[in-house]
């Protein structure tokens, strides 16, 4: 009698734990980008000594005569919460609810045909990510906020790789803002906006 | 009756704990070129004696080539994702880092170094 109290409790306690489904907590930190030092880097200083202070920056590209420098990164934070079913079949899956948030830190430099700066601005921004929602396996944990815009693949990677794109893709790729001859963009833009909108449909 | 107990209560302790620890979760991976600049000596690369020949035969060819007025520039990147968490059935939290390992060279008309830099964040070079 008493051990089929206990098993009750048992069981009870299990299909609880099983019902919350899971909550998740998703983090991405951010590298350490310094940030520019403005007692001593003022305009005309030159980028040797940026450089120097900063390390290489993220993204560089030619800009008329003289060149631009962006070192950006962002930090992303996303919360799900799951809600399974509480036996059955249907006790594997939940259904997840998430909302994500970050923060963003951008420096743009830009220099001269001699390498020095001509100007400088640094943008701290929060970002909102949106909400998601998702059926999932009860041991799945994945993102389901868009972070597409904020997290891709640095065009460095990609750069050789889109010029060898069928056409008119492969042309078009050189004309882009991740060839380094036509200045640079930060992460967050939107693409449909200025130069991105030309390769959006 | 109180060994039966004991046996109930040890089960009950095992099986929630064994429904909360799902699983655990690590990764490492790494993508770009091989962080070659982390093995060589720097007092070997010196502005106004380098030029981009030894450059590209130390370090190899690099992620991106830059077309400057003032000379090329060669952009380096290995980029390493570390991430670790764990997956329970109550809570989950998954944490990921993502180093980005640069380096950039800026050449002159001629080909000669003129200057360089290495990101202050780095990836352990591994040797093959």
């Amino acid at each position: 009698m008493k051990n089929s109290k206990g098993w009750r409790v048992l069981f009870a306690v299990l299909a609880i734990l099983a019902a919350m489904g899971g909550c998740t907590i998703i983090r991405s930190e951010p590298s350490e980008i310094k940030n520019i030092d403005e007692t001593e880097i003022t305009q005309g200083s030159h980028y040797s000594r940026i450089l120097d202070d900063m390390g290489p920056p993220t993204k560089m590209s030619q800009l008329g005569t003289g060149m631009v420098w962006l070192y950006e990164d962002v930090a992303l934070n996303e919360k799900q919460f799951g809600i399974g079913a509480l036996d059955g079949p249907l006790s594997i899956f939940k259904l997840n609810f998430a909302a994500g948030d970050g923060s963003y830190q951008g420096t743009m430099l830009t220099f001269d045909d001699e390498g020095h700066l001509t100007s400088a601005g640094t943008l701290n921004d929060d970002i909102n990510l949106g909400r998601g929602m998702a059926f999932q396996f009860v041991f799945t944990v994945s993102s389901l906020v868009d972070i597409g815009d904020v997290r891709g693949t640095p065009m460095q990677h990609t750069w050789g790789k889109a010029l060898l794109n069928d056409l008119p893709e492969g042309l078009n790729s050189q004309q882009t803002l991740e060839t380094g001859a036509h200045g640079v963009e930060l992460m967050t833009t939107p693409p449909f906006t200025g130069q991105n909108s030309l390769a959006n449909p | 009756m109180p060994t039966q107990r004991f046996i109930f209560t040890t089960a009950l302790i095992v099986l929630t704990i064994a429904t909360q620890l799902g699983a655990c979760t690590n990764y490492n991976r790494q993508r770009g070129v091989k962080n070659t600049w982390r093995s060589i000596d720097q007092s070997e690369i010196v502005p106004g004696t380098t030029t981009q020949m030894e450059i590209v035969k130390r370090l190899g060819p690099p992620s991106q080539v830059i077309d400057l007025k003032a000379g090329p520039a060669f952009y380096y990147l290995a980029e390493q994702t570390q991430g670790g968490g764990v997956i329970l059935i109550l809570f989950n939290h998954l944490e990921e880092k993502i180093t980005y390992d640069r380096a950039v060279f800026f050449f002159d008309q001629e080909g000669v170094l003129v200057d360089y830099s290495l990101s202050k964040e780095s990836i352990v070079y591994e040797e093959q």
